[in-house]
Order: structure tokens, then sequence, then C-alpha cells
């Protein structure tokens, strides 16, 4: 008796059913989202004819992309139609804010908005300077999205990164999620994906986040934008970013051109095949020092005219220019952020914090503004080569 | 034939089960919250003093080898306090198999079921409790041991997927603020691992109640690194920051990725294994209060029990109004569960030592 | 309220008349009387004829068919009619000494005196032939049975590569024999039953009795005088009533019709039912464990088999529940699909009508339609059908937009690794489960599978098989045990039997090595 009981309370339970099923064709996954920032004279123009509404003008557009099932190379003989149409399709939306936007977007799609496979989050130039907080909050606190999903910021309008159909990818949050993940060679981005950058922004306000720059077909990541307490106030350049990489034990792989060692021979490039940099706190004073310490390794990938690499004292001094080249792209991006930006990006903080707590606990309510521009770097490098390639 | 006897190596898992079932999402935030970065000491300082508390409860059960709590708190402070105390035990293990249902709800409908009503989800779980305490403690016991090593094997796998995020240099500074917090959180970590309560009934079920010391050892010891390796992991990867989180565990599986990139979005294989985990926590729970309430009624089984109490609990579970209101049943958990874990078996050894009320 | 004890209180024979249980002493009485028993048997065989030299009318009865004629002639007859008078001419004679004289003339291995009429009823159904002499009142069952059977063949359900390819017949004999012969221990004990109050279908407890365990042996022996049913026509009956609990899909018995697998549960300290007119034996007590085990895995290089437990054990795993984890992805958490395979199974099932769990059932019952038809269908185009329904069926519906791609994958993949189980009716239990998983999927997607496999993982806990846990060695945690379990060990290693059969005698090879085979 009680069994059956079991069985009828579980089929009670059952019987209105299945209140989540949401088959997969039948979601509208976004692949990609970018968030502009609707300059103040266009505003007036899009307040709607609802009184009601008046009181929140738009403020943020957000652009889209939705993959076009139909248009999409799938498995043969299904789907994939060879007339050429247009893979994604790019839905720009303005509101108040994300969510109230995204919330709208159910009244333009056929489908139900989800953003279980969203790639990147791109945002406009103007949005970041007006505040991260607005923006990545509803995101950040978004149930279905992937912490994993990149994060960049974009020299220019988001909407024209979104708008971007890449020549060799069906989808650009594919083809933008796949072009950060494999920068593995040069070392000149900062690969943030949206947790990471949550992490840092959350805790200080201040982070460093990929940049990107739209062209005809193609977007080129590089660089990196400069996070002041969730405003941007501006860009790091593409050495800068290796230097600031060095300066935070992150990078893994690098290339650098250096100056002729000598008379004889040519302009040399080695990669970075490893790097490693200890960081130590020292009090001076009244200041802070920072002690930056990183060890390379590296392999001469080219050398431009000149004799054979094959004098040990030549690979010498090679390695000292190389150290020296590491030493100065850290101080540019340290002194760059330390004089213009005055932001502790880094978060160099942290590892007064770790080393020094009693002499944060001094410094740390006037770390940004105060302590930070006054203090001092030394960076010592030491680079072994290990390889010259396959010829001498 | 029988089903009432269990192993030494059961009651370890069963401990552990009770002990995690829900704390182990929250426990990094509880432990930097109160101690930053010295968490694992804390944890380890509170580990201490609950083993302490359960040499207590074994001290006790051992004057009194074949009884359990229910039996042998009336004998010592007579039939009134004693009842009063075993149903205030009843209700604070209702209670707690009310909050874990209705938590794990809210959580499963916000990572998952955003559609599908509470209720139901809580149902689910209910059924599954009540069918598992219905068989009694000896499958009880099974289904945990074969759990144990699944739970185990995730929480590897969050740990292995985690290590090239992992930066260790964020365990420091140690004791920046000296052994202050430490303790504080020492003592909230001693008062959080109530699961020890197990030891109030399990005793007399045990097919070797000689070696519950050992068990008691053990498993605390187990717990303990379990614990402390979710800690440090937690903590590895987020940082300080890590207090920002409602459930830093589950935002962990958020953060990783699999090797090899066959799963995406990993906190959802993570939260629905938890729910193992947290089913396991709730079955002990709603099986501990069928035991004593059916051994305070004077029933020898506890499965009659089993039906009525889960309304009881589905309404308790129905209380609260938002995940923020469950808060509150969690601070009269606490409140009461510091009372019967820990001032009440001291107190009844303490009488019943002056009073030599014994039963060998 | 057990259903097997309904189900016997059902089946159980209504109470008839008492019959007269002498047996008269006239041989035209009893002639008569067995007329009367067995009118209308038209079968039976009487034949009368004088034996010695005294002339003492007498008459055998057998039906026809059952018995050796050969036997019947050269055996019996010729031995009665013509031999009796040379070995004692002349010579008056009281009862006991003709049946005697009988008992020493007439060639035949195995015979008995029979005293109650009931009896001989028995005897002669079950076979033998009875020998009835003028005045006298016992009369002789002397065996003779020799009816056509299938001879040993290949087994069909359990087929190996490597090991022995004999498997049982319908005749229990037989089968006796194929266990006996492999097995040449003098505790090994056969304890006959006839069991079934209209067939009377001789069932064989068979057991090692310094090895089984007393208990598990005593409850074998209580549940088997239990049943009380009018027919026993397979052993799958008695499996169904032995069983420890009725509602449960999972059988706690395991039916096999491998010699070498009985002999080698037999050592473990199981016991094993032969039943006649069945060529598969049932083993009990049976754990998950022994399920998933095959004979073969003994026969092969250790490693090798540890790796193909590791796949059953995957296998089975699968066919539980990938459609339900597939309803669960596709419905509930795209999300967690790798974007780019996500992107084409969504181009793939791009309009079509069902949504994934209507899909998946259709599918799922496609399959076990196109199952059930093939062991139905006759001999050789069963396979055939298996092609078509397979290849044709599914890619039409494919084609049609029927169903995805993807889940004709996911049923091909489901059905393959359901047949990976080493028992059948195992992976029986899995079919049905699956179903049950597949609608919790389609409720609550992942949350609902793991319920699901919750209460399968509570209920197994709950079911033990004549004192064993299904669940052991893992559960009870039997550290030694794991020796033979997800992987197996190399023979060197395995001195003791499974401890979890709780045997008498544990020893299964001598600690110490051989002299010389350690270098």
């Amino acid at each position: 008796m009680r069994r059956l009981l079991f069985l009828v309370m579980l089929c009670l339970a059952l019987l209105p059913g299945c209140w989540d099923l949401r088959d997969i064709e039948r979601r509208a996954n976004i692949t990609a989202v970018g968030i502009d920032l609707i300059p103040e004279e266009e505003r007036e123009g899009l307040t709607g004819e609802d009184p009601l509404e008046s009181k929140h003008r738009p403020k943020y557009k957000m652009t889209v992309e939705i993959p076009v099932l139909g248009e999409l190379r799938g498995v043969e003989g299904s789907g994939g139609s060879s007339e050429g149409g247009k893979p994604a399709w790019v839905l720009a939306s303005t509101g108040t804010s994300p969510a109230q936007i995204t919330t709208l977007l159910d009244l333009r799609l056929w489908r139900e908005p989800s953003f279980g496979h969203t790639k990147v989050l791109v945002i406009g130039e103007e949005a970041a300077r007006e505040s991260l907080k607005d923006t990545i909050d509803f995101f950040h606190r978004h149930r279905e999205l992937s912490r994993r999903m990149k994060l960049v910021i974009a020299q220019g309008d988001a909407y024209h990164v979104i708008k971007v159909s890449p020549e060799i990818e069906e989808l650009l949050g594919i083809y933008l999620d796949n072009l950060i993940e494999l920068v593995t060679l040069s070392g000149r981005l900062q690969r943030k994906n949206l947790g990471e950058a949550a992490r840092e922004l959350y805790s200080t306000g201040n982070a460093l986040l990929p940049r990107a720059r739209p062209e005809e077909t193609e977007v080129i990541v590089g660089g990196s934008a400069v996070i002041k307490n969730w405003r941007l106030v501006g860009w790091l350049g593409e050495l800068e970013t290796m230097g600031s990489l060095f300066a935070t034990n992150q990078l893994r792989v690098g290339l650098l051109v250096v100056g002729s060692p000598d008379k004889t021979t040519g302009e040399v490039a080695v990669t970075i095949r490893s790097s490693r940099t200890q960081i130590k706190v020292l009090p001076a004073g009244d200041r802070i020092s920072f002690q930056f310490n990183i060890f390379t390794e590296a392999d001469v990938v080219e050398q431009l005219g000149g004799r054979p690499l094959d004098d040990p004292s030549l690979i010498q001094s090679i390695e000292d220019l190389v150290e020296q080249e590491i030493v100065a792209v850290t101080r540019g991006a340290l002194s760059k952020l330390q004089r213009e930006f005055r932001v502790d990006a880094l978060g160099l903080g942290d590892w007064v914090w770790k080393q020094r707590p009693k002499i944060w606990e001094q410094v740390k309510d006037d770390w940004d503004d105060y302590h930070f521009p006054r203090a001092e770097f030394q960076v010592q490098s030491q680079v072994r080569i290990r390889r010259i390639g396959v010829t001498s | 034939m029988e089903n009432d006897r269990i192993t030494s190596w059961q009651v370890i898992v069963l401990l552990i089960s009770v002990i995690n079932g829900t704390r182990l999402l929250d426990l990094p935030r509880i432990l930097v919250q109160d101690a930053g970065p010295d968490g694992w000491l804390s944890l380890f300082f509170g580990h201490i003093l609950a083993v302490g508390a359960a040499f207590v409860m074994i001290k006790l059960a051992q004057r009194f080898p074949r009884l359990t709590f229910v039996e042998y708190s009336r004998r010592i402070i007579g039939p009134f306090l004693g009842t009063t105390i075993c149903l205030g035990a009843v209700f604070l293990w209702t209670l707690i198999s009310a909050r874990i249902i209705r938590v794990f709800a809210d959580v499963l409908k916000l990572f998952v079921f955003p559609r599908t009503p509470i209720e139901v989800i809580m149902l689910m779980m209910l059924l599954l409790s009540l069918y598992v305490v219905r068989n009694g403690l000896e499958p009880m016991a099974r289904t945990m041991e074969i759990l144990f090593p699944v739970i185990i094997l995730t929480i590897g796998l969050v740990v292995l997927f985690a290590v090239p995020e992992l930066d260790l240099t964020n365990l420091q500074p140690v004791l920046a603020k000296g052994l202050g917090p430490v303790i504080k959180g020492g003592m909230r970590q001693a008062l959080e691992q109530r699961g020890i309560k197990l030891f109030l009934l399990v005793i007399p079920f045990m097919l070797a109640p000689q070696r519950v010391g050992t068990v008691v050892f053990l498993g605390l010891g187990i717990n303990y690194f379990l614990q402390v390796i979710v800690f440090i992991v937690t903590i590895g990867v987020f940082g300080l920051h890590t207090e920002d989180f409602l459930w830093p565990v589950s935002m962990l599986a958020k953060f990783l990725a699999v090797p090899g990139g066959i799963v995406e979005h990993l906190e959802i294989i993570f939260m629905i294994i938890w729910v193992t985990a947290a089913s396991a926590s709730l079955m002990v729970n709603n099986y501990l209060a069928c035991t004593a309430l059916a051994r305070l009624a004077g029933l020898s089984k506890q499965y009659p029990l089993a039906f009525p109490l889960a309304p009881i609990i589905f309404f308790i579970a129905l209380l609260p109004d938002s995940i923020v209101a469950t808060e509150s049943i969690l601070l009269l958990e606490r409140m009461l569960g510091f009372v019967i874990a820990w001032i009440t078996p001291a107190l009844l050894l303490f009488i019943a030592w002056i009073r030599g009320v014994k039963d060998v | 309220m057990s259903i097997t004890k309904m189900l016997r209180k059902l089946v159980r024979r209504p109470k008839k008349k008492p019959t007269r249980r002498g047996i008269p002493k006239g041989l035209a009485a009893k002639l008569a009387k067995l007329d009367k028993e067995f009118e209308k048997a038209e079968d039976l065989l009487v034949r009368k004829f004088a034996i010695g030299p005294t002339k003492i009318p007498a008459a055998i009865a057998y039906f026809k068919g059952m018995v050796d004629d050969a036997v019947i002639c050269q055996g019996l007859l010729r031995n009665a009619m013509l031999e009796l008078r040379q070995v004692a001419p002349g010579k008056e004679h009281d009862e006991g000494s003709i049946l005697e004289m009988v008992k020493q003339v007439v060639t035949v291995a195995e015979m008995e005196e029979v005293n109650k009429w009931e009896d001989i009823i028995v005897h002669l159904l079950s076979g033998r032939a009875i020998l009835m002499v003028e005045g006298m009142g016992p009369a002789l069952s002397i065996d003779v049975t020799g009816w056509e059977h299938r001879g040993v063949e290949q087994p069909i359900a359990e087929a190996v590569i490597r090991g022995p390819r004999d498997s049982f017949t319908e005749s229990i004999r037989i089968n006796i024999t194929l266990i006996r012969r492999r097995l040449r221990d003098r505790s090994l004990k056969v304890e006959m039953y006839k069991l079934g109050s209209r067939t009377r279908t001789d069932v064989a407890l068979m057991y090692i009795a310094d090895i089984i365990d007393p208990e598990i042996l005593a409850e074998a022996q209580k549940r088997l005088e239990a049943i009380k049913l009018d027919s026993v026509l397979d052993s799958g009956y008695i499996e169904e009533l032995i069983d420890d609990c009725w509602w449960s899909p999972f059988s706690t018995t395991q039916e096999t019709e491998r010699p070498d697998e009985v002999v080698a549960g037999l050592l473990e300290g199981r016991f094993a039912i032969v039943v006649d007119n069945s060529p598969f034996v049932v083993l009990a007590p049976t754990t998950i464990n022994t399920i998933m085990q095959s004979p073969e895995d003994y026969y092969m290089p250790w490693m090798v088999v540890s790796l193909v437990r590791l796949v059953r054990f995957v296998g089975s795993f699968i066919s539980l529940t990938l459609p339900a984890v597939y309803i669960s992805l596709i419905g509930y958490h795209p999300e967690m699909i790798p974007s780019r395979l996500a992107q084409s199974i969504a181009v793939a099932r791009d309009g079509i009508p069902f949504p994934s769990a209507t899909e998946a059932f259709l599918l799922e019952m496609a399959l076990e339609l196109l199952r059930e038809a093939g062991i139905r269908v006759p001999g050789p185009i069963g396979q055939s059908i298996g092609i078509v329904g397979g290849i044709i069926i599914g890619d039409a519906a494919v084609r049609a937009g029927l169903v995805g791609p993807v889940m004709v994958i996911v049923v091909a993949a489901t059905a393959i690794s359901s047949l990976l189980v080493p028992t059948y009716s195992f992976a029986l239990a899995l079919r049905n489960l699956r179903f049950i998983l597949m609608l919790l999927a389609s409720f609550f997607g992942l949350f609902g599978v793991t319920m699901g496999m919750l209460a399968i993982l509570a209920h197994l806990a709950a079911l033990k098989s004549f004192g064993v846990s299904m669940l052991s060695p893992w559960s009870p945690l039997r550290v030694r045990d794991l020796q033979d379990s997800l992987i197996r060990l190399p023979m060197m290693a395995l001195h003791r039997r499974p401890g979890l059969f709780r045997v008498q005698d544990p020893t299964r090879q001598e600690d110490e090595r051989p002299e010389g085979k350690d270098h």
C-alpha cells in the first residue's frame, strides 16, 4: 500500500512536467555579445512612444551574434545550404542596461535567448570609459554564462567587432575565442576570461584587460586596456603588455628582437621558452620597493646577416642584450602604469599584503593614490640561451 | 535477516557524509571571512575541539553500551528532562533535513531549473530519502559506502583541474593578524562539525563498538584532509576574493575547464554530483530523526515513522521566504546543535559520573 | 503480503479424494487399477508374461517413448522370462524370493522396490518400467528411461572464444554429469527434489558441502521446499520463486548454460539448482560482481581481463544511462556540450518536429521492437531483420527528418553496450531501468538521472541474495575480495576464495610458491 502511495505521489509531482525542457535547437544560442555606450546626443531620438518609458532613456547598445542554423555547415544531408547565406545574424538593440536589453530581446527573437555558449564579451571603448561595473555585473551574476568566456575591450565600438564576419570561421564568437586562446607565440596579449577579470576587478577595481581592434574581415588582438577603478583610462602597447606580463609572472612565451651583439652580426630575434618572475617586497624608508627577478630561457630563432653564432662569448653577449631588453620592457610597463595612469593594475598591492602584511595595513588605504606612485621598482633579469636553431 | 549492524568503515563514511553534505560548498567562504589565509589552521583547531566533543559522547555511550542517547538520557536525568532533550534532538535533525532540502532545491533552481517549481525538486529529494530511511541503517550505510568514492573522485577531479590555475602564494601571509581570528574561526569550525551527533545514536549498532575511538580519529582526520584540500584549492584560485561568493566551491567548478574539452560548464556536473552528497547527508539526518523518535515512542524499528515525518520536513522546508531567510534556520540549527552536541553530553556525563549511573 | 505467497496460494493443487494407498495383491486387480488410473492414456503399454518355471503371471508397464526399448527387451524381458528358469528351475517361491531372484537376473543398473500405489504412478510417469507379479504386494521399479534428447552443444547465450564449448542440455542427468565430470570432489553433494505437483520435475540442489556456508544452504533448502507450484517447466520458475525481492527489477539469482561457470560458482561457495528440461542452471547467491564476471575471465591473461572487466562496467553504465544523458544534455544543459559539437548537433536537429525526449522514446521503442522481432523471426532471417531495421529504418528516419542522426548514434551505442553484460537477466533489468531514467531525464535533466541512479543504488544496497549483499565486495567493503572484482589479479595472487559467501574453507591455493617456479 505504501509503495502505491509512493508511486501516486511521484506521478502527481511529475504530471505537469518538463518545465525546463528547451531543446538545443530551440534556443537562440548567443555566441558573442558586444556592449556600447550610446552617445548623449543620440539618446534623445531613441526614446519610445511610451510616456512611461521616458524616465529610462536607453543608455547602452547591445549587439549579439546568433548562429543561423540553416546556413551553418553541419552534418551532411541536413542543413548547410550552399546558397551562401549569412551564417550569423547580428542584432543590435538598445536599452538602459544589459539585463533590460537581454529581456527585451525576447520581443525580437523567435527563440529564447541562451547564454550557455557565449564565447566572448566585447566592451566598447566608450562603455568601458563610462563604467565597467554597469556592463559586467549582469554577466557576472548570470547563471548560464561560463566564467571562461573571454572578455575584451574594443578599441572603438564593440558593434564593429561583432559585425565582422571572419573569412575563415562562420561565427565570430568562436573565431575570437580561438584567436585569443591560441595566442601562444607572441606574448603580447593580456589574456583574461570573465572570471579572472572579475576576480581582479571585484577585489581592487583595477585590471589590465585584452584589447581588440576590428578590421574589415578580421579582428586583431594585442595590447591591453588599463582599467582604473572600473573605468578605462588608457591603453598599453603590445610590448608594454609584454612587460606587464613579465612583471606579474604570467609570461610564458614571447618574442624579443635585440640589436646586434657586436658589430659583426645583425639583429637577433629570440623566443622565450619559459620565464619565471620572483617578486620581493622590501621596505625602503617610507617608500616600498619591489624587486623583480626574472629568469628566462630563450632560443635564438633568427639572426639577420653576420657571422655564425659559434662563439660562446657571442651567445653570452646576446644573453646580456636580451636581459637589458627584458628589463627595459618591464620597466617601461611599470613606469607607464605608475607615472601616467597612477594605477596599480598589476595587483602589486597583493604582494605587499602577502609578504609584508604589517606594512600593508598601514598603506592599504591610500595605496593607489599615494604609495603606489611613489613605489620603487628594481628589475633584474637573467637569461639563458639554450638553443640556437638547427644552423649555427 | 538482521539489518542493523554496520562496520567501522561504514560509520566513518556516514560521519563524513553527514558533516560534508552541505558544508563543503560554503566552507571556504566562512573560513576566509573568519581567518583569511589562515583558515586551514582554524580548521585544524576546530577539528581538535570536535574530537574532544566526540570523545565526551563516546565516554557517555560506553557507560551504556547497548543503549542509545534516547534511553540513557532518560535514565540519567529522569524521564521528563530526558524526553525534552530527545525531542529537541529530533527537532534538530528534522530541521537539518528540511534545511538541506531547501538549500539544495534553491541552488538547483538557481543554477539549472529556473522554471521548475521548487516543491517538485524538494519532493524528489524527500521521496528518495524516505525510501532509503525505510530500508534501515545497514542499506543506508551501504549506499553511502558506494557513494563515498564517487564524491571523493569528484573533489579529486576538481582539484586536478584546478592545478593549472592554482597560486599557492595566496596562502600568505601566515598569521598576519595573530592567533585571535584563528581561534575564533576554530570555535566556529568546531561547532560546524555538528555531524558528530551521529555518535549519540549509532554506537549500539556498530559491529565493533570498541573501535569507536579509532573511528572518530580516522573519520575526523579524513574529514579534515578533505576540507583543508577544498579550502586550499579555493583560496589558491580565488585568493581573498573567495569571501564574495555565496558558494565558492561551485564557483570554482564554474571557473575550471576539463582538459580535452569533453565537457563545458563543469559546474553543472559538479552541482549534480553535489546533490548526491547533500542527499546522503539528508538521508542520515532524516534517519536519525526517525530512529530517535521511534525509540522515544518505544518502537523497535524506525520505518513506521518515516512517512509521518516526511510532511513535517517538507512543511518546514517551505517556511523560509528566500535563500537569505534560510540563514535563520541555520542560526537556530547552530544554537540547538551547540546545546545538543556539546553541552548536553558533557552535562549528562558529569551527572552520570556523580550519580554513578551505569549499564554494564 | 508477498506476491510469492499469493502465487503459491493460487496455484496450489486443489485437494482431491485420497486414493487408496495399498497395492492389491492379484495381478489382474493391479492391472485393472492401473487401467482405471490411466484411462485414455493410450501411450501406456502393459506387457504380460510369465516368470520362472512355475509360470507365475507377471506384467511390466511403461510409457512408450520414455524408455529405452533395447533395455526393456535385452535387459528386462529376456532375463525375466528366460534366464530365471535356468537360475531357479522348478521351485516354489514366496514373495520375497521371487523379487530377489528377479533382481538378480535383470541386468539393469538401477531398480528399487516400491510399496505404495502412489509411488508406482510417480515412477511410471518418470519413465521407469514397473514390474508387477501375481500375488505380491511390492512392485519393482526399474530404471530404463531413455528418451530422445538433444546432445551437448555449444552455448548460445554465453559464447566465449577461449574456454570449453559444451553447454547444458534439457536432460538433468547429462547436466549433473557435466558438472560432476569437472569436479571430482567427494564433497560435491547432489540433493534431489521433485517439484511441481503435476509436472513432478526433477530438481537437483548441488553444492560442495565443506565450502558452502551452512546458513546459505539451509536458506536454499527452505526456499526450495516451500515451493508449492503445480508445474515447473524451466529453471526460470524456480528462479522467480526463490527470489529475494519480487518487485525488484534485479534477480537475486543468476542463470547460466555453461558447466564451467557453475563449477567455478560451486567452488566459490555458491549453490547450483539444476532443473530437468531446462538448459539453464540457477546459481546463487548472486552479487553484481558475479553478474559482471564471465568464465572466460579466468582463461585469459589477467591484464587483458582487467581491462575487459572495466569495459564491461562502463558498457553497462552506458547502456543504462546514455539515452537519459542525451535527453538531459540536449534538452536541459546544452551548454555542457562543447560549442562546436553543440553547433553541429543543433544544425542536425534543426527542423526535427519532436522534442528530444519524444525522439529518444520513439527510437528506443523502435529498437525494442526490432530486438523482440529479431528473436521471434525464424533462424537465418533474424540477422537480416536487425540489419534492415537498424540501418535502413534508422537512415530513412534521419533522412525524413523524424529523428536526428545523433540520436541514432546514441541508440546504437546503447544497444551495443547492453550486449557487454555477461548475464542476460541483468541486461534485461538494465533495459527496463533505462526507460525509467529516460523518463526522469525528460523531467529533470541530469538531476533526475542522478536521483534515479541514487534510487537504484539504494535499492541494490538494500537487496540481499540469500543473505549476501548484492553490492559486496564493495559494500560492505572487503578489501581482500577486491582482487577479483573491477580488476582480476593474476592467478598467483588469488590465494583465497572470495569471503563474501562466508565460505568454510577459504584457501584456494597454498601460499608457498612451488619450487623453481620463481625465477
